[in-house]
């Protein structure tokens, strides 16, 4: 586990585009947090890393979001407007980002369709509007090196 | 009796025309994603073919699973739109029973393996009866494990079809009685002979209540209130 401290947007940015060097395809990142704590701007900064040319915009609304123009694919869901665990089967969303990487924002709600291996990342604000995120993988994530994003 | 069988289960999209036992025109690709741009102009290219227009079917047949999410829900749609336009059943019909259909064996007793992802296969087990096949199980999605552990468990000798390919490697290695076989992937032409046995005994429902057999957990309604007062992973 590591913990990333960001005082401002442009460190959030930074993190996730140092993320994004490290991605493989298949992998899945999970984000949690309250409205607000970034993580659409994480997603931002992750698009940038990647190459990715688009603005990302929320998928909130639209539950997801395709970007092809990077050196991988990315596949943004938002389940925050969904209502069950089978809603979120019904998108595929798995399939749809078998060869590129999937970010899925409330990710803690559908827990219990996760694949075995995903990296989580926990958004928190505190009262002077600093950013502490929490950066825990499971299974092959365990051995990758996450030192690097410090 | 003439009708359109679709089968886009499995990575391998396939449509068929056939009539009575006897198929016109088939077409198919394989291919992960992409069976909606695949579907229509590959069914348009069968009637071509043929010379049939959508208003000459009796029924569609149509795979509903196990398999893709989104492969069954296209297929299924399509289905149910021919269905509704021209006022014709749609007959559901399941991906491993068209695999074991066409299992080549006289003896074995035949296991069908469909990849639904995540770790998971569909698997249904089945006997050679002279002109067919019996299916001596239900339907089941379980860990790759399992699959060895009940060929394994059964005796005699076994033929396993289906997407072996994508059983983790090594797996049913070192089972002496079982043999691995084509098909990888249903066939159209093999949904077909089966949606026909249902549509001559009348086995099937309205269109509108043909549903896709995911056979996936139970639904589960997320606790919105509960993840918003307790945080994320209800740490906080």
């Amino acid at each position: 586990m590591i913990e990333l401290r960001c005082p401002t947007e442009a460190d959030t940015r930074v993190s996730a585009r140092k993320l994004a060097a490290t991605l493989r395809p298949g992998d899945v990142i999970v984000l949690s947090g309250s409205l607000g704590a970034g993580k659409t701007l994480f997603v931002s900064g992750l698009a940038t890393g990647l190459g990715i040319e688009e603005t990302v915009v929320s998928p909130s609304f639209v539950l997801v979001r395709q970007y092809e123009s990077g050196f991988l694919p990315l596949v943004h869901v938002d389940v925050y407007r969904l209502g069950s665990l089978n809603e979120f089967d019904d998108l595929d969303v798995f399939e749809l980002a078998s060869e590129g990487v999937l970010v899925i924002e409330w990710g803690d709600a559908i827990e219990s369709t996760l694949p075995d291996e995903y990296l989580k990342i926990e958004f928190a604000v505190d009262d002077d509007e600093v950013r502490t995120l929490t950066v825990v993988g499971t299974g092959s994530w365990e051995d990758r090196d996450l030192e690097g994003l410090l | 009796m003439k009708f359109l069988a679709i089968e886009t289960a499995t990575p391998g999209a396939s449509v068929a025309l056939v009539e009575d036992a006897t198929t016109l025109a088939a077409a198919s690709r394989i291919d992960r994603l992409g069976h909606a741009t695949f579907l229509v102009p590959a069914i348009d290219f069968c009637f071509h073919q043929v010379g049939w227009s959508p208003s000459d079917l009796e029924a569609v047949v149509v795979d509903v699973g196990p398999g893709l999410y989104t492969g069954i829900r296209v297929g299924l749609a399509t289905a149910q739109g021919l269905a509704a336009a021209f006022g014709i059943p749609v007959v559901p019909a399941v991906s491993v029973d068209a695999l074991a259909l066409e299992a080549r064996t006289g003896h074995r007793t035949i296991w069908t393996v469909v990849d639904v992802r995540r770790g998971e296969f569909a698997i249904a087990r089945y006997r050679p009866v002279p002109g067919g096949v019996v299916r001596d199980s239900s339907t089941e999605l379980v860990k790759p494990e399992v699959l060895r552990a009940q060929i394994e468990a059964r005796p005699g000798q076994s033929l396993v079809v289906g997407d072996v390919a994508q059983l983790p490697e090594g797996l049913l290695s070192g089972l002496h009685r079982a043999k691995m076989a084509k098909p990888r992937y249903p066939y159209a032409v093999a949904l077909a002979e089966v949606g026909r046995g249902r549509y001559e005994r009348d086995l099937y429902p309205a269109p509108d209540d043909v549903r896709p057999l995911y056979l996936r957990e139970p639904d589960v309604t997320i606790n919105w209130a509960k993840i918003r007062q307790e945080g994320p992973w209800g740490s906080g």
